[in-house]
């Protein structure tokens, strides 16, 4: 009983000091950035209807399996914010009404 | 050495050397996951606790006609460095109750090129070698992806037990999964004894009736198998809301380790997926975390200062774990997983150049 008592004290003290005594450092995801070509774009733009600058590769097998499975998840990050890009749009439109 | 009497280290080394569980589990990681064989030579950086776990293991791997050095995990890192640079096919940490040189070896692992491949043995036990390694790496893997890849086709995962209970968990397909079989890979050890596949949910809803164990990486200070106490949580919107046993200083324990500062949050929702391991053992080591069921990880999540982060592994006994409707896992058993349905693809024509590129 008392090593158990002694045992507590210590979790206690560790707890109190945030003192982890263990990290499993594992791989869990990869990211890597591609700044894409104006084709690039243009091959994406076409596929989703908006223009992205690049893309983010997120990782979560570090093995390609032939079978099909999904390897990484896409994101897009898109030029500007959306409200200045609507903005530009509408102007862009006016300025082509004025013509 | 002639005179020499052997210490009760190495007696009990030798004896479990001869223990037939053990040699099996022993050959198993040596070959299958640490990738050794004759006339190949392994480092062992050893915990002193785990001292005749690592005799036991020298043994046999010498009767394999591998070679063996072994270095005290105690010792400063340019010592254990010097070791690694030396002929080494592969580097086994040995460890107890804590990890040692944990940012030194990643740090190696990432800008050394000429690094052999490190692995972690988590909780040296001869428990651990008996009965952490009676699955293929090979056949685990494969396990994982699968499991992966029809938890993220699903979107939903359910849990159930016959003690009650009841949890629901919605699955970001941004959020990524870990999969982790002991294999090393980009500078990372291998993290052993396998395995497991996790991610991360703040949609958890429900109860968990935790009849398994408890692991943490702050070292639970009683015996870390719940069967005959288990603790109910309820969880809410991702966080733990309330904590129920009849053991009280497991409740007050589990109460305390929540009220800290930014401890309640759901930040772990694994599976074990070692269904060889025969059952739980009563100290806190990650053998428990992967027995073949469902467990949840609460604690702390910054990734700007992971030192500070704690956290609290609560390890279901007997479950039925649901991907959707379908059942994947029933009280330690496996379902066959279907393999994922090719998608309809609206076909672009991109120029072949371009499509390199991309």
């Amino acid at each position: 009983m008392a090593t158990q008592a002694k045992r507590v004290a210590a979790f206690r003290k560790r707890l109190s000091r945030r003192e982890a005594i263990w990290a499993i450092d594992i791989l869990a995801t990869k990211r890597v950035n591609l700044e894409l070509t104006s084709e690039q774009q243009e091959v994406l733009r076409r596929a989703t209807r908006h223009v992205h600058p690049s893309l983010d590769l997120i990782f979560y097998s570090d093995e390609i399996a032939p079978s099909g499975h999904a390897l990484a998840c896409l994101k897009f990050r898109k030029r500007g914010s959306s409200r200045r890009r609507k903005a530009r749009s509408k102007s862009a439109r006016a300025s082509a009404r004025a013509r | 050495m002639r005179g020499r009497r052997p210490g009760p280290a190495e007696l009990a080394g030798r004896e479990l050397a001869a223990d037939e569980k053990f040699l099996a589990g022993a050959s198993s990681l040596l070959s299958d996951y640490l990738h050794l064989a004759s006339r190949k030579t392994v480092v062992f950086v050893c915990d002193p606790r785990v001292k005749a776990v690592s005799i036991a293991l020298a043994v046999i791997a010498a009767r394999a006609g591998i070679s063996v050095r072994t270095v005290s995990a105690s010792k400063k890192w340019p010592v254990i460095r010097e070791q690694l640079e030396d002929r080494c096919d592969a580097a086994l940490f040995l460890e107890s109750g804590q990890s040692h040189h944990t940012r030194a070896l990643r740090q190696y692992l990432k800008h050394d090129e000429g690094a052999p491949p490190a692995y972690r043995l988590f909780g040296a036990t001869p428990e651990t070698i008996r009965g952490g390694f009676r699955r293929k790496r090979a056949a685990l893997r494969r396990r994982n992806w699968d499991l992966i890849d029809a938890a993220r086709r699903a979107g939903r995962l359910a849990v159930r037990s016959d003690r009650g209970t009841r949890l629901e968990v919605g699955l970001d397909p941004a959020t990524p999964w870990a999969n982790t079989y002991g294999e090393c890979a980009d500078g990372y050890p291998g993290v052993l004894p396998p395995s497991e596949v996790n991610t991360r949910s703040a949609d958890a809803e429900g109860v968990l009736v935790v009849d398994g164990a408890v692991g943490s990486n702050l070292g639970w200070p009683l015996d870390a198998r719940l069967e005959g106490n288990p603790v109910t949580l309820r969880i809410s919107r991702g966080k733990v809301t309330g904590v129920a046993c009849r053991q009280r200083l497991v409740r007050d324990l589990v109460e305390e380790f929540l009220s800290l500062p930014q401890t309640n949050e759901v930040v772990e929702i694994g599976i074990g997926t070692n269904d060889g391991i025969p059952g739980f053992v009563p100290s806190d080591i990650l053998l428990n975390e992967r027995f073949a069921s469902f467990h949840l990880g609460v604690g702390g999540a910054d990734a700007r200062n992971p030192n500070q982060n704690l956290h609290l592994d609560f390890i279901l006994g007997c479950c039925k774990l649901y991907f959707g409707n379908r059942l994947a896992l029933a009280r330690g058993r496996f379902s066959r997983l279907p393999a994922a349905a090719v998608p309809n693809r609206r076909k672009y024509e991109v120029p072949v150049i371009m499509h390199d590129a991309l």
